[in-house]
């Protein structure tokens, strides 16, 4: 956050923030040449203005006018100038917007999650991030999506915007030539925590980034004393990431979805379950933990009562590989860790 | 010329609330619609002062704190600001009430063609502004005034009000825009052919011509919207297997059209205004009038400039950029015409004069910066920042709302019968346009800095910009607040009006000030329009005559 503010006061310029990538270089480019054509017809207009109104200011007596009431050549000549500015400033967008569309082979491919209120960045290693890591002089393509509503994912140092629209995926690409750290907004109006869409842009190099993408990538290790952590500890993050508060709370208060505090070890009663199921204190920990996989990969299974069936099925984050798996274990193992199955049932 | 006295006009023919609420004259129908878009664009103004109020702090100065639920009722006032500004103030703003006052009289007619759906539109426009307003107090809507799905039929609080009600707003527009083809068409007087019909008719025209076209799809679109929102029908939202895409196409045929439903009408004030105070025939009359229709119909072809980065596909991209452009040139067109008159003219620094020199100034900003948004490359950088806010309000504020003012001024003492205070109100357009620049030019700044538009809540290094931004704001309420005394105060204290204080040239001079109910005793003689070398200045009666 400081970073960026340092990295504006530098070097920002009148108009545009320093580029930071090639798109940003092209683009530039053809701003300035838009401003210095557009700025000169308005400085035209302004100064005929003026001069006019001095020139044929009414003086008294002076009401009788003369000049031209039309001119055919003269019409034409100032349709047909503006008419080749435009074609011009159309075909120098147009040439920059194709190569905007043309993904290089090599570029890495980074998964964009926008959801309210905050983006996920999924990286080929499987490593998430809610800040955007990216490698200089490497090209990323990122596939967006939706979660929700439409989003956007603005990045003006790299001047480049597209939007997440739920139902499709759409693309982009750049190449980040500068390293620092850059602001990311969201663009496109999405509900009350709109204004706080934001984070950052990280640019490192080589060697920092595959530091970095190893780092994310192992969540179950601390970054500084290189130990394993608690199980319970990474999967209060995992759920974190996951976006799971925004339904659980873990302080007992209430939501879409029940709170997992005391959860574990509790009599349940279901509005839908297979018949003859039943889930109470003195069931083994298997039988729970079985459970609650279910509930996390396939809610609509079993469906606790009091609730709708409103939750996301999450078998595509948390199943099919050991490292997803890995994780939906260390989730269970922090919804157990918030249970006491000495406390009354609530 | 026509003298009748005072007494008889038609603010006295007859008396009483009835007399007003049920009258079938242009002229009342007009003041009527003056005073409800007035009021709703001080309504609008209110809402922009909080929303100015709020920015003047990076983290929020009324909303503010950790949970972003407080930013709701921000997100509710720039969705308000926008939907009255836009369905209750810009569009029907001059067509309801200048239009309906002046058409008429410039043709020399005694009315509309079509007196009592002049009438329903009128009572059609309170019913949709009761019916967005109502939509305040039944919870609240916080889409923005695009709706785009789908926000709109997820989120809580009365979208459909607010909805319907600028589904009713778009037949109110209708029924205005049928009422002027056909009285363009039909009353105009003998003589009057299609190359002499004053250049404010022809922007009125074009904009009809847009109304009728264009207005219904934004009916169907809304009607979709509801039906969406309450039964999940699966249009517009992709989780039902509709496409959010889809409904961007369908508010954008509308909705970038209705730009030019806002922009032609004052484009047409202009061209009168300059030719008044210039006392010079239009220069490219032809021009003037054809890029006011070629406006209309290129403006149809390039709504998908408000989706380059949305989805759409790369050709679409491609296609809308070029049409976009072209659409520019018509406007140059005028610009230039403009310029051409006050060459070798006799120009008279009146106040509505003042206002059409900003507008001049601002117009070319708003147009010109149009540029960097159609162009491909510059699009991806600036959509949907403070850039494009400040590049539609140099637009529609800079180009529509000054010259709705100007023309309140320039038709005051036709339809009032009475004369402003000129160095004040002169001043009061100074102080305007001093404010208006403070208030949107930072805004391009910031948005060339990447400051996203629509956001409570922002980065810290672009509060310098926030607060001049509201300080302008600020400036031009005052200013407007000024204006306002003025003319009222005129109401009381005014000079009586001449029939023609300025030497305009077009038929509405010929009769009194206000003009009697009929309007005119006998159809009058018409000529050329802009000929104004038989209106001479008359001390006796303080304002122009006809020679001969
Ligand atoms: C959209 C809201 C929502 C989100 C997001 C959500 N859940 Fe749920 N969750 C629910 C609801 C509602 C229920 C109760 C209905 C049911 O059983 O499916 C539920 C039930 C559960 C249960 C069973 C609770 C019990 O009392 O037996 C578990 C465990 C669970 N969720 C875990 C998760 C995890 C882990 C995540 C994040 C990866 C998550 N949920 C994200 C809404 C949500
Ligand atoms: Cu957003
Ligand atoms: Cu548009």
């Amino acid at each position: 956050m400081n970073h960026c503010v340092t990295h504006l006061l530098a070097q920002a310029s009148f108009w545009l923030e320093p580029a930071a990538s090639t798109s940003a270089q092209e683009h530039d480019r053809v701003f300035y040449f838009v401003l210095y054509v557009t700025g000169f017809f308005f400085a035209l207009v302004v100064a005929l203005m003026l001069t006019f109104v001095i020139l044929y200011r009414r003086r008294k007596g002076g009401e009788r006018t003369s000049g031209p009431t039309h001119n055919t050549p003269l019409e034409l000549l100032w349709t047909g100038i503006p008419l080749g500015v435009v074609i011009i400033i159309f075909v120098m967008g147009l040439n920059a917007y194709l190569s905007f569309e043309s993904p290089p082979s090599d570029a890495l491919l980074i998964d964009v999650e926008a959801k309210q209120w905050a983006f996920t960045f999924t990286y080929p290693n499987g490593a998430t991030s809610e800040k955007l890591y990216l490698e200089i002089e490497r090209p990323v393509l990122l596939q967006l999506h939706s979660a929700d509503v439409t989003h956007a994912l603005y990045i003006p140092a790299f001047r480049v915007q597209r939007n997440a629209v739920p139902g499709r995926t759409t693309e982009m690409w750049f190449k980040p030539v500068e390293l620092g750290s850059y602001h990311v907004f969201c663009t496109q109006y999405c509900g009350d925590g709109h204004s706080v869409m934001t984070t950052e842009a990280v640019v490192l190099d080589a060697t920092a980034y595959s530091a970095k993408l190893n780092e994310l990538a192992n969540i179950f290790v601390d970054a500084a004393t290189k130990q394993p952590l608690p199980m319970a500890e990474v999967g209060a993050r995992v759920a974190k990431s996951s976006g799971c508060f925004q339904c659980h709370s873990v302080d007992g208060s209430p939501g879409q979805g029940p709170t997992w505090k005391g959860l574990y070890k509790h009599d349940h009663r279901f509005s839908l379950a297979p018949p003859g199921y039943v889930l109470t204190t003195g069931d083994d920990d298997a039988k729970w933990e079985a459970y609650l996989r279910e509930s996390i990969l396939e809610p609509g299974a079993k469906i606790v009562q009091g609730y709708q069936n409103v939750m996301p099925p999450y078998a595509a984050q948390f199943s099919g590989t050991p490292y997803k798996d890995k994780k939906l274990t260390a989730i269970v193992e922090y919804i157990k860790s918030l249970g006491n199955p000495g406390s009354p049932p609530r | 010329m026509t003298t009748i006295t005072s007494q008889d006009n038609y603010l006295t023919y007859t008396r009483g609330l009835r007399s007003w609420l049920f009258t079938l004259d242009h002229k009342r129908i007009g003041v009527m619609y003056l005073v409800s878009v007035l009021a709703a664009f001080l309504l609008g103004g209110v809402l922009a002062m909080l929303i100015r109020l709020q920015l003047l702090q990076p983290e929020g100065l009324l909303f503010r704190g950790t949970d972003s639920s407080v930013f709701r009722t921000y997100n509710e006032l720039f969705t308000l600001h926008g939907a009255v500004m836009i369905f209750l103030v810009l569009i029907p703003g001059i067509p309801g009430a200048l239009g309906n006052f002046v058409l008429p009289l410039m043709l020399g007619a005694k009315d509309v063609a079509f007196p009592r759906l002049n009438l329903a539109s009128y009572y059609l426009y309170l019913l949709g502004a009761a019916l967005a307003l109502a939509a305040i107090f039944l919870g609240s809507v916080d889409t923005g005034w695009t709706f785009y799905t789908p926000y709109s039929t997820q989120t809580p609080g009365a979208v459909v009000w607010l909805v319907f009600g600028a589904f009713i707003l778009g037949f109110s527009s209708i029924f205005t825009g049928i009422n002027f083809i056909v009285t363009v068409h039909k009353l105009r007087p003998k003589g009057m052919t299609w190359f002499r019909v004053p250049l404010f008719l022809w922007g009125l025209y074009a904009t009809a011509v847009i109304q009728i076209l264009a207005t219904p799809v934004l009916g169907i679109t809304l009607l979709l919207l509801i039906l969406e929102r309450m039964f999940q029908l699966g249009i517009f939202n992709s989780y039902y297997g509709g496409d959010p895409i889809l409904f961007q196409h369908f508010f954008w045929f509308y909705s970038h059209p209705a730009v030019y439903i806002m922009i032609l009408p004052a484009m047409g004030i202009m061209s009168e205004v300059i030719a008044t105070f210039a006392r010079r025939e239009i220069f490219g009359y032809k021009f003037v009038a054809m890029s006011s229709l070629a406006i209309a119909i290129i403006g149809f072809l390039v709504w998908g400039h408000h989706m380059f980065p949305n989805g759409q596909s790369g050709p679409m991209n491609v296609i809308f950029s070029g049409l976009t452009m072209l659409v520019a040139i018509p406007s140059a067109i005028k610009v230039w015409n403009w310029l051409a008159t006050m060459y070798k003219g006799s120009i008279a620094l009146r106040t509505p004069m003042c206002y059409a020199l900003c507008f001049l100034f601002l117009f070319p900003i708003g147009g010109l910066t149009g540029l960097f948004l159609a162009s491909l490359t510059t699009n991806f950088h600036v959509h949907d920042t403070y850039f494009v806010v400040a590049h539609f309000h140099y637009v529609m504020i800079g180009g529509t709302l000054f010259m709705f003012i100007g023309g309140i001024h320039y038709w005051w003492p036709k339809i009032t019968g009475r004369m402003y205070h000129e160095g004040f109100a002169a001043f009061c357009c100074l102080l305007q346009f001093i404010g208006f620049n403070l208030t949107f030019f930072p805004q391009f700044i910031m948005g060339t800095h990447g400051m996203p538009r629509r956001y409570a809540s922002y980065m810290p290094e672009f509060q310098i910009y926030h607060v001049l931004s509201s300080i302008g704001a600020f400036l031009q309420m005052t200013a407007l607040v000024l204006v306002a005394l003025g003319l009222a105060y005129s109401l009381w204290r005014g000079r009586r009006a001449p029939a023609n204080p300025w030497g305009g040239s077009t038929l509405e001079w010929e009769c009194s000030s206000p003009p009697p109910h009929d309007n005119f005793e006998s159809t009058p003689k018409v000529g050329r329009p802009y000929d104004h070398s038989h209106i001479i200045w008359n001390p006796a009666v303080g304002g122009y005559v006809r020679k001969g």
